[in-house]
């Protein structure tokens, strides 16, 4: 599940970088820029893919799929982020339909697997588990990292923060911030003008701040982006449930990115459905469960898990060990 | 301590090999700007929308920089504040130099635009980018250098005409504020510019 997830996230961005580029080589062969098509190797080597191909359905084939992770078109159907339209809507305070139609698919797909764009999807969260691993070694070298914590309610203050700001100063702030915004918006500049802008400074600075400062501090207490996702997913039909053959090992503690716990069900709508915890969990206590029952509101307190069903192995593993 | 400071080290090279790198091209790019800012007297920098823009204020609103509308833009005349218009950063919303690169009127953009910030417009004769004003003093026919026309001949809306078969005069109704005109003009001081009052940058 671990190696599918990597592969759809490292897709992600390739697609992020390639629908530009190729955009751009349409462009190009529009123009007849021979010159600059030579000089660019990524340009040179599509190029090469296209040799034999009619000039026009090239053209047309190039801008069939337009966009990147923030806003997409494909084949003429529009895909936003919902906190794009969220912001745009609530800047101007006005409804335009196209875009409000726009967000169907993302809404569909939240109210039915829950937070899964921040946890396969989002570039951002790729690079930031990147830099986890990295955060690692840098611990093993001897480095003390410090690790702040604050609430992961924090989102939601950063959200309404930015929806009232942008308002005020007639301008949707958070698309200067906002991760998978800024990640699309820099590839396209580099592809496009061939200059980087700020925005990767803003991204390394994150990175920067989640090596050494705090472990993933904008996903799990910042974004407002994964504040919508999360207000959303209140209402997901596919759940992570616990079975009775847990053995109390918690090893699925430690794995969950956002200090969810598992093993005693306390899995808020913060969870992003890595999976982890269901891929490290040895006795299969862990279940997806896709029900209809799962969407409506119930207690949320947290159980231990019932007693051991019986088996021999049952008892906690902390025990064993000693 | 040492590996905290190699660390701020080079997150500031970075930051200012970014920063120094924006600030030297901005300065190549800008000279055609920068020469018609002198002529032409205005204290702000001229900067078109792409077509079918809603007004300033809204537009500012509704635009969620995402680049679609540069991506299929076929001439690449959409451009973004972050590539540095005049080496200044700005907010990252689509415009055009006409001077540098005009629109063609393919009207690609106001299809694929999510946020209604660019609206769908039908014909070429409906876009209002702004409006075209021509120098006299600067006019190679007027100023008895030669005939010239070019103006008159791109034009993709037949909103100049020709006096005496030799005198360009923009015919203000009809003009829709390509720029084709100010692309094309020989002159390198443009004599024909795209005036869209709303549209001035704030220096």
């Amino acid at each position: 599940m671990q190696a599918t997830r990597k592969t759809v996230q490292i897709a992600v961005l390739a697609l992020i970088i390639l629908i530009p580029l190729f955009n751009y080589y349409g462009n190009k062969i529009q123009q007849k820029d021979e010159i600059a098509i030579g000089k660019s190797i990524p340009l040179a080597a599509i190029h090469s893919l296209f040799k034999g191909s009619d000039r026009d359905a090239v053209i047309t084939l190039s801008h069939q799929v337009k966009g990147s992770i923030w806003t997409i078109d494909i084949w003429g159907l529009k895909i936003s982020d919902p906190l794009a339209v969220l912001e745009s809507s609530v800047t101007a305070l006005y409804l335009y339909w196209p875009m409000i139609l726009s967000i169907f698919i993302p809404l569909l797909f939240t109210l039915i697997l829950g937070r899964v764009y921040c946890g396969w999807l989002c570039p951002m969260n790729l690079f930031s588990e990147t830099v986890t691993m990295l955060r690692k070694l840098l611990e093993k070298t001897g480095y003390r990292t410090r690790d702040i914590n604050f609430s992961s309610k924090t989102k939601y203050t950063v959200l309404i923060l930015g929806l009232s700001a942008a308002y005020i100063l007639g301008y949707p702030l958070m698309v200067l911030i906002y991760p998978p915004s800024v990640i699309s918006r820099e590839i396209f500049n580099k592809i496009y003008s061939g200059l980087w802008g700020y925005g990767i400074l803003i991204i390394g600075g994150y990175l920067f701040m989640e090596l050494i400062l705090s472990k993933r501090w904008w996903c799990r207490y910042i974004c407002p982006g994964g504040a919508v996702y999360i207000s959303l997913s209140r209402f997901r039909l596919l759940r992570i449930k616990r079975n009775n053959n847990c053995n109390q090992c918690g090893d699925c503690v430690p794995v969950c990115p956002y200090d969810l716990k598992p093993m005693t069900q306390e899995i808020s709508a913060q969870c992003d459905l890595c999976c982890r915890c269901v891929s490290v969990c040895k006795p299969d206590a862990l279940d997806y469960t896709f029900s209809l029952k799962n969407a409506l509101p119930k207690n949320t307190k947290a159980t231990t898990p019932g007693k051991p069903n019986g088996k021999p192995n049952g008892k906690p593993k902390q025990q064993e060990k000693k | 301590m040492n590996r905290r400071e190699l660390l701020k080290l080079l997150g500031l090279t970075a930051a200012c090999g970014i920063l120094g790198e924006n600030a030297s091209a901005g300065t190549r790019g800008g000279n055609t700007e920068k020469n018609n800012l002198f002529r032409w007297g205005y204290q702000q920098e001229n900067y078109l929308r792409p077509p079918g823009a809603l007004p300033e204020k809204k537009f500012m609103q509704a635009c969620i920089s995402c680049g679609i509308c540069a991506q299929v833009c076929p001439t690449q005349c959409i451009r973004f504040f972050t590539q540095n218009y005049e080496g200044r950063l700005r907010a990252d919303t689509p415009y055009i130099v006409a001077a540098e690169r005009a629109c063609n009127l393919c009207l690609e953009c106001t299809k694929v635009c999510p946020t209604g910030a660019l609206m769908p417009v039908e014909e070429k004769q409906d876009v209002r980018m702004g409006q075209a004003l021509l120098k006299e003093d600067l006019c190679l026919p007027y100023i008895k250098q030669g005939g010239c026309g070019a103006c008159y001949t791109v034009c993709p809306v037949n909103a100049i005409r020709l006096d005496k078969q030799r005198y360009p005069k923009v015919i203000a109704d009809k003009c829709v504020g390509c720029g084709l005109c100010e692309e094309v003009c020989l002159q390198k001081v443009k004599a024909v510019r795209i005036i869209d009052e709303s549209r001035r940058l704030k220096s």
